[in-house]
């Protein structure tokens, strides 16, 4: 059996005020990361990892973490010219240690602040 | 089979080695995605990226869903017949119990090789955190690859590679830095062990 780890997932659909552009929305996205990363984090390591996938149509962005501080991108080709009205943002964390309300506590927190 | 802690860089190694054998080898090629957590994130980039993914949901191919794991491994080798079939083990699972799946109930496979993925970069603190399951992954696996090589130190490389060898005399360490690639002499060795 498996030591006790956590995974919270989440698909939203983000509603910005205005179209993002890559740029922005990469921006928002890094920083949630981030943002989970910084609470979760032990040791200086993310003891699991914290990954997004966000699309609109055809164009997409994986996200992912495992320290504190980083976040490493891989965006489709067509990504970083587009524009993004309502993207749609999955969410997956998985993490050994805290408990499940904790971190869906903080997921939940940190995805309140977005644009909805 | 592809294992390895959480993040420590199997989908990218998978997405390199299925490039380099569909697009240089001309193999047919099926990834089998399993992800802890509701939400599937890798399959999703793989086959954006063209790739043939069957991704299993809600549980771990190691212990809840063995049952998933023979369906789809045997309705793939009756559909596609591929050469190679890429399993990636969600971050938690110990390879042995999967191993025990595949062989009991798997169609249509002549060779397992199960080799897992080391995060160097995070090596001396997920050692301290998690030692069971990381020395366990290792512990079962025919190749070791010690990734991120380019973000961590030589005193973490020097200290995995002991461990490795310490708990897995039998298996192979292949140093790798995976973000831009999987460099040549570790895929040559990686195939050698594969088709061994
Ligand atoms: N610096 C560095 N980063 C890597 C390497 N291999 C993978 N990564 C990064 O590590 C993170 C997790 O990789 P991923 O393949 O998703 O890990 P998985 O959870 O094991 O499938 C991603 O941000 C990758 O870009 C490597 O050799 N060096
Ligand atoms: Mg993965």
């Amino acid at each position: 059996m498996h030591m006790h780890e956590t995974a919270v997932s989440r698909r939203v659909e983000l509603r910005p005020p205005r179209p993002l552009s890559a740029g922005e929305l990469e921006g928002i996205v890094s920083r949630l990361l981030l943002r989970l990363a910084e609470g979760l984090s032990i040791k200086g390591v993310v003891p699991g990892h914290i990954k997004a996938f966000v699309t609109e149509g055809e164009p997409y962005a994986a996200f992912s973490c495992t320290k504190p501080g980083k976040v490493v991108t891989r965006a489709s080709n067509d990504w970083s010219g587009s524009v993004f009205l309502k993207p749609s943002l999955s969410l997956n964390v998985v993490v050994f240690g805290p408990a499940k309300d904790e971190v869906e506590n903080l997921v939940d927190g940190c995805l309140a602040d977005l644009p909805q | 089979m592809v294992s390895g802690f959480l993040g420590s860089g199997k989908t990218t190694f998978i997405r390199h080695l299925a490039g380099y054998l569909v697009v240089q080898k001309e193999q047919r090629v099926v990834i089998i995605e399993n992800e802890a957590g509701e939400v599937g994130i890798d399959d999703r980039f793989l086959a954006r990226e063209g790739f043939q993914v069957r991704e299993i949901y809600g549980g771990c191919i190691c212990c809840q869903l063995t049952g998933e794991l023979t369906l789809a491994v045997n309705q793939i080798a009756e559909r596609f017949n591929p050469d190679w079939l890429i399993i990636e083990a969600t971050g938690i699972a110990r390879p042995s119990t999967i191993l025990n799946t595949l062989r009991k109930y798997g169609k249509g496979i002549d060779n397992i090789f199960t080799l897992v993925i080391a995060d160097t970069g995070r090596w001396e603190e997920l050692s301290e955190i998690m030692p069971e399951l990381i020395f366990a992954q290792i512990a079962e696996a025919d190749l070791v690859i010690a990734g991120k090589i380019d973000e961590a130190s030589e005193s973490a490389l020097q200290s995995l590679m002991a461990k490795a060898k310490e708990i897995n005399p039998r298996a192979e360490v292949l140093p790798a830095s995976l973000i831009k690639g999987i460099e040549e002499p570790v895929l040559r060795r990686l195939l050698q062990h594969a088709y061994a």
